[in-house]
């Protein structure tokens, strides 16, 4: 018992003084403002350590499974991040991080400073921003005669690993794009962790497409920041599946900056054996006239554990708000275990919000209807299941990719 | 926009104030020599003192909740409040004993004398100690018990030293920590097995020296299918600092019983009022807590049932009302304990001006029960533009076997409703008050009948000057 608490203990090299140094001096080839972020954040780090243990942000998540301990250095693949497939364009430009770096760093300063979701998870935040040495940067420009398709694979490192990614996406105005990112691993064995902060900025009435696919091996970690920012008359639709990992924190933040932005989150978990999944969500409404809809949808196995917070934010000035949130949980063993903090903070009078939750077993008479015509029960509760996260699933616009994340769905059944 | 400030009105009702001799005071302040003076003037035996002097070591040990709750619990200052105040060491026996002043308080606390004899027993408290206590000779024939808390441990020890602090631990928040060192007043109420009381007992509250809170203790006991109401209404004087109002109230209902608390609650907006209530729920026994807050500074009340027998049932039905400068924090807490347990919250929530109005809620299914239900629906209305409200529910559920539903809208008053209302006639004012009685009016239903003419144009004076 002693030695298991001494060893929760050891904070990992990464967090050491000769650690960032050797660090900085090997991306000495950086330009001085992204040092300069980096040793800030560094020192962020060491000062927001002693983090109380009571954090509301924190409820019902245990934080141990989430912290770094078990990661011994950084994975310094620079291979992690993969453009899969675009479509031609000489207008947008799309490439990782590292290249834009070295090419044109000018892009990235101007979006140095974002802020993160900033729902909790400070640490993973701070150290993206410390060590990233991956990710991906897109803009696209405003031509509407090109809907541009872009898909990106991360990959997660192998056991003992941690890779931190920083990515930022641009969508001028009237820019429209789809993006398709996949989380993976090249293998079973590749049970690391992956960090990964995005931040999306979308002009006036442009609209992205988002679909996320996190599939990474049993035994890794998944920490996932993002934060929209929406300006007039945008959309975002962003679906996000989570299957994989051991263990899976997910911020994700949309701010209605100004009139008539509309914001679009869909997400479900498929859980089992001892999978954890701390999902955080704010609609953080500032202008008048906006919408926003969240729908989030847990099918849970096993010992599997999900945890939905979802805040609802309305300023004052933002009359004549529209704000949906739904979190629809369904428990399919003993051992599963869900929990639900729908929240809402509302300034404005003007306004249309509601939050639902709820959590329950399977319909047994929709279970005794297809157990009495010979269909066995491990495939019954998978049909029952798929049909529920199917209004998920169905937001995809893409037909490949529905039927590629039904199978990930079926293959949780076996 | 005529803005003229509703808390006017509701300041006038309870401002007045008389000058009362305190015969027993334990000057201002907190410290053990108080905790030990207010014990010794209540004669208590040592194992309340010993309890006393341990709940003010926790009190000093916890530390305010404003990681989650509201910063202006800080501005409680503790060093100049008075603990304690007695106008005498027993509670008046009859209606003569009371002394003048105090019966024009209540006079003016609007308690018609006729009205009492409908009254199973009213137990006035003024200020610590209860000032009018009476029971009908039938309740005591009854084997009813019905008396303050000092009496019920001095008296009755053996029917309430194995529930008192037993539902809230002395160490469950830094306020009942409080509450269990410095508590005087209160009801301790026993009901026999099989005794089904048809009228409701009631107790008034009233807070009088400035500065100075109000500690009552609240234990209700309803043994093996008994039946009991409790009904219990504040209204308090306007001063010019902060009120403090802490108590603990505790039921424990056994298996079979039913018990309905009933809380009616118009503090003046000084006052914070931080009180911990919760109910132990045996096999199929029953708890209802009906709660409507208007009024005081800063409420944070979240009533509670533990469902720990097999069929229990838990409902809480809570009004709040939140004007300028108001800030009502309020919620239910339950928690499934046994298999088949079932619990309702219904919460609704008015906003007005500037105030605030939040519900806090927390859902609890362990994973090794069966069949447990719960619903909550929690509704908030804001009228003006500056008004604010939020909900943070907390749902716990482990296991396949349990459902839970919970659900939340913010709306404001339509434009049209009240576009037809002044079709009709009706002036903006009128008819916005109209809609917001509409609003609240399935859950004051629930309220006995006085209690519901009298909220009703409690409601009608809040809304007074917020629109129009």
């Amino acid at each position: 018992m002693i030695q298991e608490k001494v060893q929760t203990k050891i904070t990992p090299d990464f967090f050491s003084e000769d650690y960032f140094e050797k660090f900085a001096s090997n991306h000495s080839w950086e330009p001085g403002w992204l040092a300069d972020l980096r040793k800030e954040s560094w020192e962020r780090l060491r000062e927001d350590q002693d983090f109380s243990l009571k954090d509301e942000r924190w409820r019902f998540s245990p934080k141990s499974r989430l912290g770094y301990s078990h990661f011994e250095s950084i994975s310094d693949s620079s291979h992690s991040v993969k453009f899969n497939q675009a479509s031609e364009s000489s207008e947008n430009i799309w490439d990782t991080v590292d290249n834009i770096l070295l090419d044109n760093p000018d892009l990235i300063s101007d979006f140095a400073e974002i802020s993160g979701p900033n729902l909790g998870a400070t640490e993973s935040f701070h150290l993206t921003n410390t060590y990233f040495n991956n990710g991906f940067f897109i803009k696209v420009s405003g031509n509407p005669s090109q809907k541009l398709q872009l898909s990106i694979d991360h990959t997660c490192p192998q056991e003992g690993l941690v890779s931190f990614h920083k990515n930022y996406v641009v969508l001028d105005d009237f820019a429209e794009v789809t993006l398709i990112e996949n989380f993976i691993s090249e293998n079973d064995t590749s049970q690391g962790g992956l960090s990964n902060l995005t931040h999306f900025k979308i002009g006036k009435g442009a609209k992205l497409n988002r679909i996320l696919i996190q599939n990474m091996a049993d035994g890794s970690s998944f920490h996932n920041l993002e934060n929209f920012d929406l300006h007039a008359n945008s959309t975002v639709v962003n679906v996000e599946c989570f299957l994989g990992a051991n263990q899976s924190r997910i911020e994700t933040k949309g701010n209605l900056l100004q009139s008539g932005a509309n914001f679009e989150n869909f997400s479900f978990v498929s859980g089992r054996k001892e999978q954890l999944f701390d999902q955080r969500t704010e609609q953080h409404h500032l202008a008048p006239h906006c919408s926003s809809n969240l729908l989030s949808k847990n099918v849970l196995q096993e010992e599997a554990k999900s945890i939905f917070a979802g805040l609802i934010k309305v300023d004052s000035e933002a009359q004549e708000t529209n704000a949906l949130q739904t979190n629809r949980n369904l428990l399919l063993s003993k051992e599963a275990e869900a929990d639900s903090l729908p929240g809402l903070e509302i300034l404005a009078n003007d306004v249309r919000c509601t939050h639902g939750a709820t959590t329950s077993r399977l319909d047994q008479e929709e279970l005794f209807y297809l157990l009495s015509r010979g269909i066995e029960k491990k495939s019954a509760e998978s049909l029952i299941s798929l049909g529920f996260i199917e209004e998920i699933i169905g937001k995809v616009q893409d037909e490949d990719l529905t039927q590629t994340i039904r199978d990930l769905v079926c293959n949780h059944f076996k | 926009m005529i803005k003229t400030n509703p808390i006017e009105v509701d300041r006038d009702k309870g401002n007045f104030h008389y000058n009362t001799d305190y015969e027993f005071d334990a000057g201002i302040g907190l410290s053990e020599d108080v905790v030990r003076y207010i014990s010794d003037v209540k004669k208590e035996d040592s194992w309340v003192k010993d309890f006393r002097l341990k709940a003010l070591n926790t009190f000093e040990k916890k530390k305010l909740p404003t990681h989650w709750a509201t910063k202006d619990l800080e501005n409680i200052d503790f060093d100049i409040i008075r603990y304690y105040l007695s106008k005498g060491q027993m509670p008046s026996r009859t209606w003569e004993e009371v002394p003048d002043d105090v019966k024009r308080t209540f006079e003016r606390l609007g308690i018609p004398e006729q009205e009492r004899k409908f009254l199973a027993g009213v137990e006035a408290q003024f200020d610590s100690e209860a000032a009018y206590s009476r029971m009908k000779d039938d309740l005591s024939e009854k084997g009813v018990i019905f008396v303050g808390s000092t009496e019920g441990l001095k008296e009755h020890p053996e029917i309430f030293k194995k529930w008192f602090g037993k539902v809230i631990p002395t160490s469950d928040n830094k306020f009942s920590a409080l509450n269990s060192a410095v508590f005087s007043g209160g009801s301790f109420i026993y009901v026999p097995p099989g005794v089904k009381l048809e009228q409701p007992l009631q107790a008034y509250f009233r807070i009088n020296a400035e500065n100075f809170g109000q500690f009552e203790r609240t234990l209700i006991i309803a043994d093996e299918g008994a039946e009991i109401t409790y009904m219990e209404g504040c209204t308090a004087p306007k001063f010019e600092t902060s009120t403090l109002h802490s108590a603990v109230v505790e039921l424990v209902a056994l298996k079979g019983a039913k018990i309905q608390y009933v809380t009616v609650q118009n503090w003046s907006n000084n006052v914070f009022n931080l009180v911990t209530k919760r109910a132990m729920a045996h096999e199929e026994s029953e708890v209802r807590w009906i709660d409507c807050n208007i009024g005081s500074r800063l409420t944070m009340k979240y009533p509670g049932v533990i469902l720990r027998g097999r069929k229990a049932r838990g409902e809480v039905l809570s009004i709040a009302l939140a004007n300028d400068g108001q800030h009502q924090d309020t919620g239910a807490k339950m928690v499934h304990a046994a298999d088949e347990t079932t619990s309702n919250v219904i919460a609704k929530s008015v906003s007005i001006g500037e105030g605030r109005s939040t519900y806090r809620g927390l859902v609890q299914m362990p994973g090794h029960l069966k069949h447990c239900k719960n619903n909550t629906e929690c509704d908030a209305l804001l009228i003006n533009s500056d008004s604010q409200t939020d909900t943070y529910p907390a749902i716990t559920v482990q296991g396949e076997d349990h459902s839970v539903q919970h659900e939340a809208s913010v709306s404001k008053v339509s434009a049209e409703q009240i576009f037809y209302m002044q079709q009709r006639g009706l002036s903006e004012a009128d008819a916005m008050s109209m809609c917001v009685n509409g609003f609240v009016n399935d859950l004051i239903r629930e309220f006995p009948m006085e209690y519901s003419v009298e909220l009703k144009r409690l409601i009608d004076l809040e809304m007074e000057g917020s629109v129009g």
